[in-house]
């Protein structure tokens, strides 16, 4: 029988010395004297090292791309959606099914998360979801159903928001969505609500000023975004962490598990906004145009946003919501231009 | 060369042949000598006695062993192994609160509610307080268990942190805390709750191998005693007929002796076992069951309470919920029918009321959530009126810690009636089994001298 006081004198004399060595060494021998009678007594189990804090739920690390980077089907400009009904909002809209349904219903319901500081997040002090897509989303459910009040958040993960259009969970998700030719193919798009670029948000003096220092280190994102794409796609090198929601991104950089977070300078703002020792840093990787996803057989609802978010830019909403969130990335730019299809 | 020699001398040979012969014969001579000494009177008396003494001994000493093996057994049942599996149960429950409160004070926006966050550092105390008393006396005994217990006691304090940064983010009024507090909640409902749920099913499945192997009374030290209780009524007939007098007194005292402790011990192991079966019946295996349709109840309210914060359309929360339900469902429904079991079944079938209501309201909250009524359905599911899902999980929640507790205190009765009817019967096992052989000895010793 090993005794156990002999297995901690083995570990412990840098500690205590070799005056507790020794008389840990006599109670070995006296115990091993006294014939080991006892059942083996405790034995402490090693459980390795303590310092390595938890991921959040649902954070893995992403697999390199396959194959060359596709730039999705081409599909000419996919920024370009669906022209309007002639009546601009306030004037209703014509007659059409699905439209009726969600004023039967009398709640407009819209797909967001509560992690993307500034776009949508939880205030913490009322438990209201807030932000620049909420407060969109909540002019949209003004012109659909008559009150901004009536509108319905789904938090959904960024990976959840193609499938929540198709399965008709939502009527609309307004969650800093980048139109692109590949998630058209899948779900439809209003206007262009807002125009993004893609940076990295690094800790200060961390000596990360860009894209090209990321080379080797371990860079986060939300699963499912184009900030994924584009950051392996800009530094291969990269190891990119994935997580369900932006707010995860910046508890991983906290929790020291990352290196950086990349991701549009909008919600890289919002992140940035909520711990003062980091900075955005580095060149714009990317345009990313946000637009609001849509189911695409609800061509009637695609016009009715559009008719919304053309009332915004008109009488000065967009720019009020803009300055009411979005001063921290500088003055308004002005609502960007729409492009219509027909 | 060797020389041969003609005449070759007798005496050598002679010399050889006396012993032999002599040694040839006196074997033959002793073992005769021993065997007539055998079927003398005087033998046979000896020979009895001392098989009699021998039997009476190891009856004894078997009956002494079996005895304090048992007590042995059911004295760490009662002081040690119950009393942890019953901390395990506490501490998954006290873990399993902690989180539910921490997360329900994330529901509504503001400061968290004083009570819901009292219940919060209530439930953290407890369940480090729980986590002394799962681990008294199991370090030395039970390696898994207590690799489970580390782990437990080291994530304990990372959860806590991480809860605390999320509420002085929430107290700064950044959106970042509830990213922490899910990170929280997920290490808790992930890891923690899992590794405690081991832990209580280990500890239960001991207390309950430990009262199997002594729910039937201890044959073995009863059969020897009566194989001594034989043959010493058997040595008294041959006695009075060898000495041609009346019945041996000695041998009778052995008899009686004997007799008196194969009583005792059928009279006293009898109710022993009797009792540990009971503990088992009415006891740990219905407390098995409890526990687990507690844990369920808890689990079925973690997933309904962070399935409405996390706002989850994904639906796994909701299927979670009808999953754990369903199977607490069944465990109330399978309770009382059992028949066998009599104790706490009047709780229980409070529990399935509150379970069907609960569900009921449940439904609720599904119809509220489809409607995309949030507000509504975060109100019945943390409201505080009677018909809401808060005041049901209560109830039910309150009827099987009740139920608990109730079969358990039946449970320590039972093993305690088990361990004190042993009471004295191991030394008095000892001191009539030495009494018995005095017996043999005094009885025979008399008769032996007459043939001297």
């Amino acid at each position: 029988m090993t005794s156990p006081a002999s297995g901690s004198a083995g570990r412990r004399p840098t500690r205590q010395g070799w005056r507790t060595a020794g008389a840990v060494l006599l109670v070995a021998a006296s115990l091993m004297t006294a014939g080991c009678t006892q059942a083996e007594p405790g034995i402490v189990a090693d459980t390795g090292g303590y310092t390595e804090p938890p991921l959040p739920e649902g954070a893995t690390i992403a697999p390199p791309p396959t194959g060359p980077p596709t730039n999705g089907a081409n599909c000419g400009d996919p920024t370009a959606s669906l022209r309007p009904f002639p009546g601009i909002p306030p004037e209703p809209p014509p007659p059409s099914a699905s439209l009726a349904e969600i004023q039967t219903r009398g709640r407009l319901i819209v797909g967001l998360d509560t992690g993307s500081n500034l776009f949508s997040f939880r205030d913490p002090a009322t438990g209201a979801i807030e932000g620049f897509d909420a407060d969109i989303a909540r002019e949209l459910a003004r012109d659909l159903v008559g009150d901004p009040n009536r509108v319905e958040f789904r938090i959904l993960p960024s990976v959840g928001r193609i499938p929540a259009l198709m399965n008709s969970t939502v009527d609309a998700v307004v969650k800093t969505m980048t139109i692109t030719c590949e998630r058209r193919e899948k779900v439809d798009f209003s206007t262009v609500y807002f125009e993004a670029k893609q940076r990295v948000l690094a800790v200060k003096g961390s000596g990360i000023t860009g894209a090209a220092d990321l080379a080797g280190k371990r860079v986060c994102a939300a699963e499912g975004t184009t900030s994924v794409d584009r950051i392996q796609l800009v530094q291969p090198e990269a190891t990119v962490v994935t997580v369900p929601n932006w707010g995860d991104c910046l508890v991983v950089l906290q929790q020291r598990q990352v290196d950086a977070v990349s991701t549009d300078d909008s919600i890289l703002a919002g992140l940035a906004a909520q711990d003062p020792y980091l900075e955005i840093v580095g060149e714009s990787l990317s345009s990313e145009p946000y637009g609001i996803g849509i189911n695409k057989s609800d061509a009637d609802l695609v016009r009715m946003v559009n008719g919304s978010l053309e009332r915004m830019r008109r009488d000065g909403t967009w720019n009020r919501i803009y300055d009411r969130w979005l001063r921290v990335l500088g003055p308004s730019p002005g609502p960007p231009v729409p492009h219509y299809l027909d | 060369m060797v020389a041969v020699r003609e005449a070759p001398s007798t005496e050598p040979l002679g010399d050889d042949l006396a012993p032999r012969s002599v040694g040839s014969a006196d074997p033959q001579g002793r073992y005769g000598r021993l065997s007539e000494f055998l079927r003398t009177t005087p033998a046979k008396m000896l020979a009895l006695g001392t098989a009699l003494i021998v039997v009476a001994l190891v009856a004894g000493t078997v009956a002494a062993i079996q005895v304090a093996d048992r007590q042995r057994t059911l004295d760490t049942l009662l002081n040690q192994v119950e009393p942890q599996a019953n901390a395990t149960q506490n501490l998954y429950s006290s873990l399993s609160i902690a989180d539910a409160a921490a997360t329900t004070a994330f529901i509504f926006g503001g400061i968290e509610p004083a009570v819901v966050r009292d219940r919060y550092t209530q439930s953290i105390g407890e369940a480090a307080a729980d986590l002394i008393g799962a681990s008294s006396g199991i370090i030395a005994t039970n390696a898994s268990g207590q690799r489970l217990l580390t782990e437990l006691s080291t994530g304990l304090p990372v959860y806590t942190g991480l809860i605390e940064t999320a509420r002085s983010y929430n107290r700064s009024g950044y959106p970042v805390g509830t990213a922490y507090l899910r990170e929280a909640s997920s290490m808790m409902q992930s890891t923690l709750l899992p590794i405690a749920e081991e832990l209580h099913s280990q500890q239960a499945e001991s207390v309950v191998q430990n009262q199997d192997e002594f729910a039937t009374p201890p044959w073995l030290a009863i059969g020897l005693l009566l194989l001594s209780l034989i043959a010493l009524v058997v040595g008294l007939v041959l006695l009075a007929g060898w000495t041609r007098r009346m019945l041996n007194p000695g041998l009778i005292l052995s008899a009686v002796a004997i007799a008196a402790l194969l009583g005792w011990l059928l009279i006293a192991g009898l109710i022993s076992s009797t009792s540990t079966g009971r503990a088992l019946e009415q006891g740990a295996r219905p407390l098995m069951q409890l526990t687990t349709g507690r844990i369920l109840a808890q689990q079925a309210r973690a997933d309904e309470t962070l399935g409405l914060v996390r706002r989850d359309v994904k639906g796994g929360y909701a299927e979670a919920f009808g999953t754990h339900l369903a199977r607490l469902e069944e465990i109330l429904a399978e309770y009382p029918n059992d028949g066998r079991v009599k104790v706490a079944t009047d709780l229980v079938s409070q529990a399935a009321e509150a379970e069907k209501d609960w569900s009921a309201a449940h439904e609720r909250v599904q119809r509220l959530l489809d409607n995309g009524d949030w507000a509504g359905a975060a109100a019945v599911v943390t409201g505080p009126g009677e018909e809401d899902s808060t005041a049901h999980f209560a109830r039910a929640d309150a009827a099987l810690d009740d139920a608990i507790v109730t079969t358990r205190s039946e449970l320590r009765a039972d093993i305690d009636r088990a361990h004190s009817t042993l009471y004295g019967l191991g030394s008095g096992a000892l001191v009539l089994s030495a009494v018995a052989a005095a017996g043999v000895g005094v009885g025979l010793w008399p008769r032996l001298r007459e043939y001297q």
